[in-house]
């Protein structure tokens, strides 16, 4: 069957493609139901962001403000701040978190030895089955200056400090111990794409006399490429997106400077105080962000390696 | 994964920030129980009819239980002490014990523990609203109880106390102090409240320290900041302790009573001033005297370095390994458990009170930590989806009755306790149980009068809940101040204000937080002092004060 | 084949042994930390500070004490079954989906990826999606913590991926016998995929296993509380002890140290133990090739 254009007005090709695809597009249905359901109509309820809104009178009932939450957040002294490290600390999670499991992927792709392999790969995967309360509650403990951290410090002859107490360290550590959870279930992915790679290609290599590093700058990184490209673009259109969840449970007044972010701030002064307009209005201007940066790196991908998530 | 496709919104926090709404409640008794109540401290106090006395227009003579009828949701926090053993209040003998006697059907709902605020607001949002809801209507809500009311959340119970409520009327008749405290501005009533009982319960929160190295190296308890500092010192070059101060800094009700500021005649937060106006004391002078001693002893090494990450796990290591020797807390969840904790491995230790420290030798202590009587946490509302409003009325009411009065202090008769010469005493049930619970524990089961609910508390519950002799001098040592002077009282804000207040001291308290660690790590110079509190004053703390000062009035004209 | 290897090769090799060695240390300390220090005596674990590497004495205290709290027990139950209903329906449903992609020449494809992709990176935002589920009677109920959570938009492009790899003269083969599309992915697509799905099953898996929020949210009866919640509730009990001030008092055994270590314990070796079964599937680099069209 070739696919050859289909020629003819918009609805003729979509009666053609109902009458060839109907089982598939009823097959689908359920799904579009879901996304309909539970991802759509939450973004209209996201009207309240509009809203004062108030339980008592409902969603449309409320009284619309405009932009007041909006411009709220906009004039709030910390807004410059808030945006600063929840930008900064996405681009070094970015940097940082980015490359490392596909480091890893590579390094694990060198090992000969199976067993030695696959003990590493299931020792690496561990942290990412531990929950985040007892991660950070570890990390705290660690950073005291009796901790663990500490100690390691001492042994090479620095001074014991308080770790978490010092705004300019508090990123570095969030973004080493987002790695350490991450990276060995991160890899999982490169070392798929990687077992996917025709060994034939290698031979090749090794008969032209390239060695190593040649074989990964010319094999290994055009076959892998798509797949980190594509994880680029995910990671991009999410780079505003830092979970509160950590932020709250690793800092404290002493490092807030570096360490508050839109979502804790959202969390901090949004849900807690019952703002739910407020708390929305600030979680939507959030999502556009994210959205524009998506979009932008999806373009940018376009352009120059022809791999896009569309 | 599932969590980023959802995105941050809803990937949700663990929060450690522990939002669990009620603060520290150790204590209390109803200076009613001496008053109008101990009549029944004679004996029986069992099923008789007496409450019908208060006399509403309830329809002929009332008595419990009442006939069965619709089942009423009852949402509030779950102790740990009960959550330990029980699955839900409804399942303690305490739960079934109350649905019996009122005839009331209960069905009772928790939040997952230090998710009280978090579950809170959502049950708003959605607007269907169990019938009675626990929690602190007074400060916890935005905007206070009279916006509550306005919003259409709760009921004003104004005419509901008045019709089915003859024993809280009583009570509030013969407390007219405490009538104003649970009062909105507008005179409503909004809650059935979580009463302590007498002022000398009020005081929970105090600072410790090793009374055998003070033994041992021949010092006093310190009274002054000046021998505090001695004896920190000395803790830290005889003793070797590392942290020689060292307490939960990350508890905000720990913060708010730091007995150290307070020995500056300021505190954090708000506090009535001797001219009878509303302060900010973070914003004031003698705020900056005091950071300067923190930062000095930060220096010298005097306080823990961890400061800022201090948890109670950590704290409680700390002193109990001797790392430190001297902390801030209560009598009961501190001091008795770390002592227990420690003697099992070093059966010398023994902490002591400490009294609230002066500036100047023999002074007397102007401030000092203490609570109102009525501090708001725990106390019950009946919410707008509520049906059957008398029934619910009744079933609370029933706690400030005699016969409610001692079930919620002391449980069931023959149970829990036994009349000795009118003094409810605590059985061994409680005081050893045969399960080997521990006493909170077991208590829990059958009370609530160990930590707080919608009820009058009583003294003689802590009489016998206090075992070492340090821990039943922590009142008056600790109590002995004119603190009660300074505390605000529960005034509550217009709705309009509200808003605008809680938006400018948000602000305000994160940066005072922020600042006020800054100045005692010494990474920001008490010389800037002067910008931080024009920074506070840009953010609206005028403003602030404005309106605090305006409630006061309000509160004083009631 | 042999090849000869060249001095920098086997440097490198050396290098990268150790190299994994120390990031497999790194990994598994912590872990092994809270595995000793479960086992350790409480008030030796409390008096001490520093590197643990074997437990301080060794008590089965702490496991007691956690298999004696009441709602250990029911936690498991309700997680069981979340994640046994859960899982299953969210195979069937990103199943549903990502066949629907993966298959070529369909019109409507395009328009349908890109409503699903939006919301990946739009949200309507917390409060919005629980008014929904509200709405919906999502709330008070196990189900609530399943069906809005079945499809995850990242798997279903994964697993799209992975379909799309199948060799399409085999679905052809298939259709020219008359079967229709339910049949093929039920008889053709799915059976060949079966490595894939074990990662399906190991991702929303644990997804499921560790997700605790909507939980506290949506569940007010403590008797369906999954097992996650109870977990946060014990590993915070100091905290709340804290909150509720002065009540719980001179319980030092009761919240010792090591319960909680024991509880973290016991709320991650079952999940722990899945993943060995299927860990012969993650080999076999069944998993995403590229996720372009």
């Amino acid at each position: 069957m070739e696919d050859r254009k289909v020629n003819g007005s918009f609805g003729y090709r979509a009666r053609k493609d109902w009458i060839r695809n109907r089982s598939l597009y009823i097959l689908v249905i359920p799904v579009v139901v879901f996304y309909f359901m539970f991802h759509y109509k939450p973004m209209y309820g996201a009207i309240i962001a509009f809203k004062d809104y108030t339980p008592a009178l409902g969603v449309s009932e409320s009284p619309w403000v405009g932009f007041a939450n909006f411009t709220r957040f906009f004039k709030s002294v910390y807004f410059g701040r808030l945006i600063k490290n929840t930008i900064l600390l996405s681009v070094y999670n970015l940097i940082f978190g980015f490359p490392a499991p596909i480091i890893l992927a590579l390094l694990l792709n060198e090992v000969r030895n199976k067993r030695f392999k696959s003990i590493t790969q299931t020792i690496t995967y561990l942290p990412h089955f531990i929950s985040l309360i007892v991660v950070t509650g570890m990390l705290t403990n660690f950073s005291m200056t009796t901790g663990l951290f500490n100690d390691i410090i001492a042994f090479f002859g620095g001074e014991r400090s308080p770790l978490l107490q010092d705004p300019k360290l508090y990123r570095t550590i969030y973004v080493a111990s987002s790695i350490w959870q991450e990276v060995g279930w991160g890899s999982i992915i490169y070392l798929s794409a990687l077992a996917g790679v025709d060994s034939q290609l290698y031979e090749a290599a090794q008969i032209d006399g390239a060695g190593k590093w040649k074989q990964l700058i010319h094999v290994t990184m055009p076959a892998i490429a798509p797949t980190i490209i594509i994880m680029l673009i995910m990671k991009m259109g999410s780079l505003m997106n830092m979970g509160y969840e950590k932020t709250i449970l690793l800092y404290n007044p002493s490092t807030y400077e570096t360490a508050d972010i839109i979502s804790s701030h959202i969390y901090r002064i949004g849900l807690l105080d019952q703002d739910w307009s407020y708390s929305t209005a600030i979680g939507l201007f959030n999502s556009v962000i994210n959205f524009g940066l998506l979009l932008i790196t999806n373009k940018i991908s376009k352009r120059y390696s022809e791999t896009s998530l569309w | 994964m599932r969590k980023r496709t959802l995105s941050l919104f809803l990937t949700a926090a663990m929060t450690a920030t522990a939002l669990a709404g009620c603060g520290g409640g150790n204590t209390g008794t109803p200076e009613a129980t001496t008053q109008a109540q101990t009549t029944a401290a004679g004996g029986s106090g069992e099923a008789q009819a007496s409450n019908g006395s208060g006399g509403g227009e309830a329809p002929g003579e009332f008595s419990y239980p009442m006939a069965p009828g619709d089942k009423l949701t009852y949402w509030c926090e779950l102790t740990t002490t009960v959550s330990a053993n029980y699955a839900s209040l409804g399942d303690t003998p305490f739960g079934k014990g109350w649905q019996a006697e009122t005839g009331t059907e209960i069905e009772f709902l928790h939040p997952p523990a230090g998710q009280l605020k978090e579950q809170f607001s959502l049950i708003l949002a959605d607007g269907n609203l169990p019938d009675l809801m626990e929690y602190n209507w007074m400060t916890d809500y935005p905007g206070g109880p009279e916006k509550a009311i306005k919003d259409g959340v709760i009921l004003p119970l104004n005419d509901v106390f008045e019709q089915y409520c003859p024993n809280l009327t009583a009570y509030l008749a013969a407390n007219p102090d405490i009538d104003k405290m649970i009062k909105t501005d507008e005179g409503h009533y909004y809650v059935f409240p979580f009463i302590r009982g007498e002022k000398k319960l009020c005081n929970t929160i105090g600072l410790m320290l090793r009374d055998d190295w003070l033994q041992e190296l021949n010092l006093e308890v310190p009274t002054t900041i000046d021998e505090w500092h001695t004896v920190l010192t000395a803790f830290k070059e005889k003793k070797g302790a590392a942290a020689p101060y060292c307490f939960e800094y990350t508890n905000g009700q720990y913060l708010t009573n730091d007995p150290f500021a307070f020995a500056y005649e300021t505190s954090r937060s708000f506090y009535l001033g001797s001219d009878g106006k509303v302060h900010f004391g973070a914003a004031e002078e003698n705020y900056k005297d005091f950071l300067t001693t923190m930062a000095q002893w930060y220096a010298e090494g005097l306080i823990d370095p961890d400061l800022a990450t201090l948890g109670s796990d950590q704290v409680s290591a700390k002193i109990t390994n001797g790392t430190a020797g001297a902390s801030m807390g209560q009598a009961g969840s501190r001091m008795g458990t770390w002592t227990t904790a420690a003697r099992s491995s070093n059966p010398t230790f023994k902490l002591v009170a400490a009294p609230p420290p002066t500036v100047e030798k023999g002074a007397d202590a102007e401030f000092g930590q203490i609570e109102n009587q009525y501090s708001g946490r725990a106390s019950v509302a009946i919410t707008t989806s509520c049906k059957d409003i008398e029934r619910a009325a009744r079933l609370m009411d029933y706690a400030y009755g005699e016969e409610g009065h001692l079930y919620f202090n002391f449980g069931t008769e023959g149970e829990s306790y036994e009349m000795k010469d009118g003094y409810p005493t605590y059985t061994d049930q409680i005081m050893k149980n045969p399960d080997g619970l521990p006493v909170s524990q077991a208590m829990s089961a059958y009370i609530r009068g160990n930590y707080n609910g919608p009820f009058v508390q009583d003294i003689r519950y802590l009489e016998q809940y206090y075992t070492l002799d340090e821990q039943k001098e922590t009142n008056g040592i600790w109590g002995d101040s004119n603190g009660a002077a300074h505390v605000m009282p529960p005034v509550t804000p217009t709705s309009e204000e509200s808003k605008e207040f809680s938006t400018i001291m948000n602000e305000i308290n994160t940066y005072r937080d922020e600042m006020t660690l800054k100045f005692i790590f010494g990474t920001e110079s008490l010389d800037n002092f002067d910008t931080y509190v024009k920074n506070m004053e840009n953010m609206g703390l005028a403003r602030a004060l404005e309106i605090q000062n305006a409630a006061l009035d309000r509160y004083n004209a009631r | 084949m042999k090849v000869k290897r060249s001095r920098g090769e086997r440097i490198f090799e050396v290098f990268n042994y150790i190299m994994l060695t120390v990031i497999m240390l790194v990994c598994l300390y912590p872990v092994w930390y809270v595995c000793v220090a479960s086992f350790s005596d409480s008030n030796l674990l409390t008096q001490h500070m520093g590197v643990l590497l074997k437990p301080l004495g060794f008590s089965l205290d702490a496991y007691k004490k956690v298999f004696q709290n009441p709602m250990i027990m029911r936690g498991y139950m309700n997680t069981m079954f979340i994640l046994v209903v859960g899982v299953i329906l969210d195979l069937i449903m990103t199943s549903l989906g990502a066949y629907f992609l993966s298959r070529k020449r369909v019109m409507f494809k395009k328009p349908i990826m890109m409503f699903i992709i939006f919301t990946m990176f739009f949200s309507g935002g917390m409060i919005p999606f629980y008014l929904n589920l509200k709405d919906l009677h999502l709330t008070g109920t196990l189900w609530g913590l399943i069906i809005p959570f079945m499809i995850s938009t990242y798997n279903m492009i994964i697993l799209r991926t992975s379909f799309e790899s199948i060799p399409e003269s085999l679905i052809e083969a298939a259709q020219i016998d008359g079967a229709g599309h339910m049949t093929i992915l039920a008889q053709v697509v799915l059976p060949l995929s079966k490595a894939i799905l074990a990662v399906m099953v190991l991702y929303y898996g644990v997804s499921i296993w560790n997700s605790w929020f909507w939980a506290s949210a949506i569940i007010r009866n403590r008797e369906m509380y999954p097992l996650q919640i109870i977990l946060r509730e014990i590993l915070m009990q100091n905290d709340t002890s804290s909150m509720t001030a002065g009540t719980s008092a001179m319980d030092t055994e009761a919240i010792g140290m090591t319960i909680k270590y024991a509880t973290i314990m016991v709320a991650t070796v079952p999940i722990l133990c899945v993943y060995p079964f299927l860990q012969k599937y993650f080999t076999k680099g069944t998993m995403v090739g590229a996720v372009k069209e």
